[in-house]
């Protein structure tokens, strides 16, 4: 049951990423297609036109949303991928039989 | 190369800085909503914060998996990086990730019983869950002689922890104080270990799980691959290990397991370099000789627990 809530939040973190990450690289683009329309060539410094005013503030933004998705969707892939724990049945009856000894104590008294 | 060390190396602390802002945010807003969640707005706040908790908590072996392959990269010092990264992030990220403090039995077990055993039932704050060890988990590093199900969590983190690892259990405080004396006794490198998750630091201070790992602890691979370069995510307990001639029989047990490597070979006997010592016990824990004592340490540093909680009365 574990592994599923593990593999349904693997998904989610993936699907999640990859939408939000398309969205926003679509509005960069977009938007810097249009603002480079507007930017006079000369504007731009030493006249190269991908580091005018409008890029060199939002490519290290972008650099930075697009690692952060990068992350979202890496721990995704690692949640979607994760074993089961290898504890054995009497590890976990030893201490579920000593709680239930110490419940059992704590309501006598 | 330096270019793509360069660019990870900003995108590590851009992202860090990002952990560091989300993990404080939902520590202070969950600290206010359970302090004084009394209006419905305000409970609603506190959902959401509680899932997204539970999705922390379920994605957290994946997170420390990454945690384990960023720790044990030592290019992060080395290069362009040497002077950026452990002022940025080893000095305020990792810590807020993978701190700690070496703590003796004794004192654990005065630490729960004064906190966890004198608590309400119906508190919202002091839950104990107990998971399978998550250093292991993220390894893969199971072990067939130690226990695996020994990762205590105290507070707000016990439950989410329990709803979402998978073979977790919802413990008193009385077995937290049975297990923690019988895996002590096991293996005496028993530490607490401070998240970023929210907490409750009224109760425990910062405190959030008693770990009891072994060699692929993660604070043990950090201290062992980052302490040359000055970062120390753990903080030593209040002694020092100290071998008495007498009766050492030169047999290296101590030098074997050692989790520090503190304990060297010298011509003829077993020197403990006390700079290397953080004061866990496990050399005399194995020593068969008994020929090991723990001494006060001449200059104890400042721990992020505050000593009184730990009223050291209760133990003598």
């Amino acid at each position: 049951m574990s592994l599923l809530k593990s593999k349904i939040i693997g998904i989610l973190m993936i699907c999640i990423g990859l939408i939000l990450g398309g969205y926003y690289t679509l509005c960069v683009l977009v938007n810097g297609f249009n603002e480079n329309k507007s930017i006079f060539r000369d504007e731009s410094f030493l006249g190269i036109p991908i580091l005018n005013e409008y890029w060199t503030i939002a490519a290290p933004i972008f650099l930075a949303c697009i690692l952060l998705v990068f992350l979202i969707c890496w721990i995704g892939v690692a949640t979607l991928f994760i074993k089961e724990p290898q504890v054995s049945d009497e590890e976990i009856k030893k201490v579920r039989d000593l709680d239930e000894k110490n419940r059992a104590k704590l309501k006598k008294q | 190369m330096s270019l793509f060390i360069t660019i990870g190396g900003v995108s590590f602390a851009v992202l860090s800085m990002v952990a560091i802002f989300i993990g404080l945010s939902l520590h202070i807003l969950r600290r206010g909503i359970h302090l004084e969640a009394e209006t419905g707005l305000e409970k609603v706040i506190g959902k959401i914060v509680d899932y997204l908790c539970i999705i922390l908590a379920i994605a957290i072996v994946s997170i420390m998996k990454i945690v384990f392959w960023i720790i044990e990269r030592e290019w992060w010092f080395k290069g362009p990086m040497r002077r950026f990264f452990p002022l940025l992030i080893a000095k305020s990220g990792l810590k807020v990730i993978y701190s700690g403090e070496i703590y003796t039995t004794e004192e654990l077990v005065a630490l729960i019983e004064n906190v966890y055993k004198k608590a309400d039932e119906s508190s919202d704050h002091l839950h104990i869950s107990i998971t399978p060890c998550m250093c292991r988990h993220a390894t893969n590093n199971w072990s067939d002689d130690m226990p695996n199900l020994t990762c205590l969590h105290f507070n707000t983190v016990a439950r989410p922890y329990h709803k979402a690892l998978p073979q977790s259990l919802m413990i008193t405080a009385d077995t937290a104080i049975d297990l923690v004396k019988e895996y002590a006794s096991k293996w005496p490198f028993v530490h607490i270990i401070y998240g970023f998750c929210p907490s409750s630091p009224e109760y425990f201070d910062k405190q959030e799980s008693i770990c009891f790992c072994h060699h692929h602890c993660a604070v043990i691979r950090t201290e062992l691959k980052w302490g040359k370069y000055g970062i120390h995510p753990i903080k030593p307990a209040n002694h020092l290990a100290i071998i008495n001639g007498d009766n050492c029989k030169n047999c290296g047990t101590c030098h074997r397991k050692c989790p520090f490597f503190a304990i060297e070979k010298r011509e003829i006997n077993y020197e403990i370099i006390h700079e290397r010592c953080y004061g866990c016990g496990v050399c005399k824990r194995f020593c068969p000789n008994d020929a090991i004592t723990l001494i006060e340490r001449p200059n104890p540093k400042e721990h992020f627990i505050k000593r009184e909680v730990l009223s050291l009365k209760h133990i003598q």
